[in-house]
């Protein structure tokens, strides 16, 4: 289901990247966002954060798996843990949330009915989900 | 490096030694090295207020031609030649198009207004000199007519103030004078004497500076005036007995109560009167003028001169003198003129004098019994004031005001709200009050990034506010807020009426513990911090929880409509508080030369330079060059040239802004702050009073003035902008690229089309307005006026028509702007290149759709093999075509003359041109413009993007840091960032293009909603909406090929804020902590298009906040009989006021309303990409409304 939503997004500028997709339920009500990773159903709802390993390059879409049991503890230390590509740990990187598609709000966050829906929107909906994507960190220093 | 300021001037003030400076290597001996090839033939004098005059003061030629050429592809169709003939269907579309004609004209007139109403205000006033000149009889019937009905249907704010005195704008005035003592001022004096003292008060009913220069043909200047003119006047009038008669009947004329006068007080001593001008006290007319230097003026009479009990005064020190003459230069400043109390006294050893001090607004006990009270007054001091008041109430004696008179005067010079005298500035501003929570210190500078803890008291609100001079030294200034629509003024004894508008308790006492500074330097809101509370209000509550000994600090956040009035409260607020605010030098930076080069004002040089700009105020200089032509920018500008020029030279660095001396460079002065170039449009002349009150954040630079490129330069190649065609076109499908409908129907269209920059726009063909041979007259909207008699040449017309209103010759010149300049030719072309821009306006403005260009997969041309998908639909385009163009074509013919356009969402949109060779020509120009936009966005993005990288690795600061640069921001930060005129580019400034700024924003119509995404361009006085997406029931995007137009804000009447204080506008979201950036708030974000950025929500964000238009228009149009006066035009933004004399009280102070305040109002908070992309809409947004506010 994850395919649909990447579908989206405009990958020409990633490469070879991995991605993060973010889970949230919730509704908006005055303009006020009450969304949570909390109100996630158990079995329904994907969990909170989803890796995205990518066998080839990202443009192939088809090429894509997901791995969607990862839990919330694990997330908090994805820093550390992800990517275990020794290249890229010498670099410092830093998560970006993706942009990288015309229906999108000013967060980067997608809205739908349901997890495993096809259309995504900017606005209005009970589910929504994000793409975090990790790049080399524009770092002066370096 | 000392260097004669004079030989500069010289230099500059001689138009062709100026030139030879630039273009050659000009030594010091003044002998000139190089070669005259290129040198100038002549120099022409266009006026000022000219269309053309406003692009060429920007602009090269070849850059004014190239941009305004526009192609029409495919001529005229019948049946719009026939809408426009025929009065049965002109008469139908009357009715359907009304709103458009009303838009239309809206548009235009605003257009017009703003580019020729200066030259029309400037024609009145030189009827002697320009008569013939400048002509726009034809134009002017159309803009009197459009007078009231754009006064009354726009968002005009046209109120009247509290003050309600005619200002002495009647030439008369000036005739009345009786003695025109100054060859080059019209002044008139009131002498009187006494037994033992002779004295002469000399008031002068002073004119504007526009006027009375004039009419005398050359500019007044306030020194020589004080210094030799007027004292040959007064040896004349102590000499002449005539003469003096003839001022004691001047003193009797009606003129002579009339309180706003500019009022020039001496008192001689009849011994000394011939020698040397004792003092001279000025009060100026202006409102927005001081009258509190009283402060330091008092102090400095304390210290530096001595004042004898027998009322004779010795001599100042030198410092008197040098801050006299700085104080007369600002006088003498057209735009910023304070209200200056000068004492010029000479040493003069054994004559004795008396000396009338400033005119006694403050000469009555109230004050006197203060002054004793006072302890911080040294004796010295009081002992000067009294015996200034003594002098001074014999002097109002000698002017025979009775007592009662003199007793009323006193009353209404303390009573704030009954005296015009005393208003020093008036003008409706948006307001915001801030008060401080805990009783931390306060940091030295409080602005958007000071941390203290504040809560808001009063949100924004427009108000009008009036700052009121008191005459109080302690409390030299008062502002006053008023905020209802109700009635204010009346009578005296009336002395509830003012309770009805004025919030009292908001008022502020500026004094010297008053702290003035920017809030933010982006918007350029003004912070009052006063801790100084009124007694009606002094600390009464407790807040949370605090003692009631806690009196918090408040902070008045004030937000004027335009960047020229922001600098005038300021700059007087600035000098209420004893500041001087004209800098003795400026340290400019020269990027091209990498280097800063600091330039010291010498004596009078800044005096001479505005004479020279106000001799300059009503044309543009351009001198001839064998190629090309070399504009004279303002003289402040040509002096910082030549000095900088000067300088390099003679350290051998002249090569390195060799640059400089091409003939169409044209240099600029900025403000520089981080990597915003802020450009001061049309305040050229008040760059240092700028640079003063931004001196803590920005730098100046001199630089060339840049253009949004035409050309880019690929690996294959340099790509010049192609040029932007129009023409009529029958659009075969609809917004999702549905070529048929229900049941089989066509759905044919005719439409207009348009490209403008990478925009292709879309507008019914009913309501276009195509381009049109020179010979057919147009109005102003470029409406045809007398179709009938020009069937036959738009019957004819070719297929590729081009409009080149600038035509160069072989020398780059403008063909009719040469040697041989003819004025009245001028004036046709520069109508007619106006008409011809403004056209293109109306259509945008008009325009239902538009397509990006940048967007577009592919563009081609339809060929035989489509006629044989569907014969049928061929043979009924064939007749639809006919109907349309009046030309027969075949089905093959019509397969061959389809164009598609194919967008990156896969759909194709299907559009058919009168014959193939046309389609081919509509595909050709839009592939090379599809190429061209496609790299020239390609290149824009990749300039801020390296510009952002060259700033983080040349600073050492991190993405963060470098995302939210703001007022916190450390200044060597600020000063060492490099900036890109490519980006910051003047392209807004010079009209050069419809489109000033364009690009995609997610915006909220109101706080407690969502951020959407939109297509945003702003025109030249309106921003325009246009919706990204069409969306289904359920709120899901439909893909379509074009974005449909949403809404039009108008921004002539917005206010415009940004930064820390839109969070007001925003709501709290995303606080959670945020585990994958953990100690980090902001979000950082990654675009399709490469570009990373971590800005804060404040940072990516401005709002523009407008009253509402329906509650406007029901005070303006509810109450029009009480606002305006029979015959009278109502002015915007500014005050009308009413007749009044000073012998009727009751009548001085008319009932008056303040429409349009404390009414509903809107704001449209915008969100852009990033924190760069902000700065552009900011300032561009800003420019244009500093050229509209300026103009109407």
């Amino acid at each position: 289901m994850e395919l649909n939503f990447l579908h989206n997004f405009n990958f020409s500028i990633l490469g070879d990247k991995n991605l993060i997709i973010e889970n949230q339920r919730g509704l908006i009500l005055l303009g006020y966002p009450f969304f949570s990773p909390s109100l996630l159903l158990p079995i329904l709802d994907p969990p909170e954060f989803q890796l995205v390993f990518l066998k080839d390059n990202l443009s192939n879409i088809a090429k894509i798996t997901c791995l969607n049991k990862i839990s919330n503890k694990t997330s908090n230390c994805l820093d550390q843990l992800f990517p275990l590509d020794s290249e890229c740990v010498k670099e410092k990187q830093k998560w970006y949330v993706l942009m990288a598609c015309d229906d999108i709000d000013d967060q980067g966050w997608c809205y739908s009915w349901t997890f495993n829906n096809r259309r995504w929107k900017s606005k209005n909906g009970i589910v929504r989900r994000r793409i975090w994507i990790k790049l080399p960190e524009l770092n002066p220093l370096k | 490096m000392r260097l004669s300021s004079n030989k500069l001037i010289d230099i500059i003030s001689n138009d062709e030694k100026y030139i030879d400076y630039l273009t050659s290597e000009y030594l010091d001996s003044g002998k000139i090295t190089s070669d005259k090839s290129n040198g100038p033939k002549s120099t022409i004098l266009i006026p000022r207020c000219t269309f053309t005059a406003q692009r060429l003061a920007y602009a090269s030629a070849m850059e004014v031609s190239y941009n305004s050429r526009v192609l029409l592809l495919g001529g005229i169709p019948k049946q719009w030649i026939d809408k426009q003939s025929r009065n049965s269907i002109s008469s139908i579309t009357h009715f359907a198009l009304k709103k458009v004609r009303k838009r239309t004209r809206l548009i235009t007139t605003h257009s017009y207004k703003c580019i020729y109403r200066n030259c029309d205000k400037s024609r009145a006033n030189l009827v002697g000199k320009v008569n013939g000149d400048i002509n726009f009889d034809g134009e002017r019937g159309v803009e009197n007519n459009y007078k009231y009905k754009l006064a009354t249907s726009s968002f005009k704010s046209t109120f009247c103030g509290p003050r309600s005195l005619k200002r002495n704008k009647d030439p008369t005035h000036t005739a009345l004078g009786p003695i025109n003592i100054s060859s080059s001022s019209v002044r008139s004096f009131r002498v009187s004497t006494t037994e033992s003292v002779s004295s002469a008060k000399l008031n002068s009913c002073r004119e504007t500076n526009k006027s009375s220069e004039t009419i005398d043909g050359g500019p007044d200047s306030l020194p020589a005036f004080v210094t030799s003119a007027y004292l040959k006047g007064i040896e004349t009038i102590s000499k002449d007995h005539v003469l003096k008669d003839s001022i004691k009947k001047e003193l009797t004329t009606p003129h002579e109560g009339n309180k706003r006068h500019q009022k020039y007080c001496m008192l001689l001593d009849k011994k000394v009167c011939d020698k040397k001008l004792c003092q001279a006290y000025f009060d100026e007319e202006k409102s927005y003028s001081i009258a509190n230097h009283e402060v330091p003026y008092y102090k400095k009479a304390s210290s530096n001169i001595l004042c004898h009990k027998d009322g004779t005064y010795t001599s100042p020190t030198k410092n008197d003198q040098i801050i006299s003459e700085q104080l007369v230069y600002l006088h003498s400043d057209s735009k910023y003129e304070p209200n200056l109390e000068k004492s010029l006294v000479t040493n003069n050893p054994g004559k004795n004098f008396n000396v009338l001090q400033p005119k006694p607004i403050n000469s009555d006990s109230l004050l006197l019994g203060k002054l004793e009270q006072n302890n911080t007054w040294d004796n010295e001091a009081k002992s000067s004031y009294l015996n200034v008041n003594e002098s001074t109430k014999n002097a109002i004696k000698i002017e025979s005001h009775s007592t009662q008179n003199l007793n009323k005067e006193i009353e209404l010079r303390y009573d704030p709200h009954l005296n015009d005298d005393l208003i020093l500035m008036q003008e409706r501003m948006l307001v915001l009050v801030k008060v401080q929570l805990s009783h931390r210190n306060l940091p030295p500078f409080f602005s958007e990034a000071a941390a203290v803890d504040t809560r808001i008291e009063e949100r924004w609100k427009e108000y009008f506010v009036i700052a009121y001079r008191t005459g109080n030294p302690e409390k030299p200034l008062i502002l006053e807020f008023y905020s209802t629509k109700r009635m204010i003024g009346g009578s005296i004894n009336n002395v509830n009426i003012k309770s009805f508008a004025h919030v009292g308790g908001m008022d502020v006492i500026i004094n010297k513990k008053t702290i003035i500074q920017f809030y933010n330097t982006l918007d350029k809101t003004i912070c009052i911090q006063n801790s100084t509370l009124k007694e009606n209000y002094l600390a009464e509550e407790d807040i949370e929880g605090h003692s009631i000994d806690f009196h918090p600090t408040r902070f008045y956040i004030l937000k004027c409509a335009t960047l020229e009035s922001t600098y005038r409260w300021y700059l007087s607020l600035k000098r209420i508080l004893g500041i001087h605010v004209t800098p003795d030098y400026i340290p400019l930076s020269i990027p091209d030369a990498n280097l800063s080069v600091r330039i010291v004002f010498q004596n009078d040089t800044l005096r001479k330079l505005e004479k020279i700009a106000k001799s300059e105020t009503e044309f543009l200089k351009i001198g001839l060059l064998s190629n090309g032509y070399r504009i004279f920018p303002c003289p402040l500008i040509r002096y910082f040239t030549v000095a900088v020029l000067r300088i390099l030279r003679q350290a051998d660095l002249g090569y390195q802004v060799k640059k400089w001396q091409h003939p169409n460079v044209i240099l600029g002065c900025d403000l520089k702050r981080y990597d915003r170039l802020e450009w001061s449009p049309g305040r050229e002349s008040g760059l240092l009073q700028e640079y003063f009150a931004l001196s803590h954040t920005h730098i100046p630079e001199l630089r060339q003035l840049q253009h949004y490129a035409r050309e880019i330069s690929t690996t294959w190649g340099i790509l010049t902008e192609p040029f932007p065609v129009e023409g009529f076109l029958l659009k075969i499908t609809n917004k999702y690229a549905q070529e048929d409908l229900l049941f089989g129907k066509l759905r044919v269209k005719p439409c207009y089309f348009f490209t403008v920059e990478n925009l292709l726009f879309c507008t019914s063909s009913y309501k276009a307005v195509p381009i049109l041979p020179e010979e057919v007259p147009i109005d102003l909207s470029g409406i045809v006026t007398n179709m009938q008699d020009y069937e036959t040449i738009l019957n004819n017309m070719q297929n590729i028509f081009e409009e080149d209103p600038y035509p160069l010759d072989a020398n780059n010149h403008i063909s009719w702007l040469t040697s041989e300049f003819n004025n009245d030719n001028f004036k046709s072309n520069d109508l007619r290149a106006f008409k011809g821009f403004n056209r293109r306006i109306c259509q945008i403005l008009n325009s239902d759709n538009v397509v990006d260009i940048t967007k577009i997969v592919e563009v081609r041309q339809g060929c035989t093999k489509d006629l044989t998908k569907d014969e049928l639909k061929n043979t009924i385009l064939s007749v639809i075509s006919f109907t349309f163009w009046g030309k027969h074509v075949n089905n093959e013919e019509i397969a061959k003359s389809c164009i598609y356009i194919t967008t990156e969402n896969n759909l194709t949109m299907k559009l058919l041109a009168p014959d193939p060779s046309v389609a081919s020509e509509w595909v050709q120009r839009l592939e090379a413009m599809k190429k061209y936009w496609q790299q020239r966005q390609g290149y824009d993005i990749t300039y801020m993007w390296d510009l952002k990288l060259k700033n983080i690795d040349e600073l050492k600061i991190s993405d963060f840091e470098e995302s939210n640069i703001a007022e916190s921001s450390p200044k060597w930060i600020a000063d060492m960032a490099t900036a890109n005129t490519k980006l910051f580019n003047i392209n807004g400034l010079s009209l050069l293009t419809p489109l000033m700024q364009k690009g995609l924003l997610f915006l909220k119509p109101r706080k407690h909603t969502v951020f959407t995404k939109h297509y945003v361009i702003l025109v030249p006085g309106f921003l325009i909406v246009f919706n990204c997406f069409q969306r289904s029931l359920t709120g899901f995007a439909k893909k379509t090929v074009y974005y449909e137009h949403s809404k039009t804000i108008s921004v002539s009447e917005a206010y415009l804020y940004s930064g820390a204080i839109t969070e007001l506008d925003l709501l709290k979201r995303g606080q959670t902590f945020d585990d994958l950036n953990p100690g980090n708030q902001t979000l950082s974000r990654v675009y399709a298009d490469g570009w990373r950025s971590s800005e804060n929500e404040t940072s990516r964000c401005f709002t523009l906040w407008f009253r509402c238009k329906k509650e406007l228009s029901k005070h303006l149009y509810g109450e029009r009989d009480n606002l305006f006066s029979p015959g009278e035009a109502p002015c915007s933004g500014a005050v009308n006021y009413d007749v009044s004399t000073a012998d009727q009280p009751q009548e001085q102070n008319p009932p008056l309303k303040l429409n349009g305040l404390n009414i509903k109002a809107n704001r449209i908070v915008f969100m852009a990409r990033s924190r760069q992309e902000r700065d552009l809409w900011i300032l561009a947004i800003y420019n244009e409304l500093e050229r509209l506010k300026r103009n109407l």
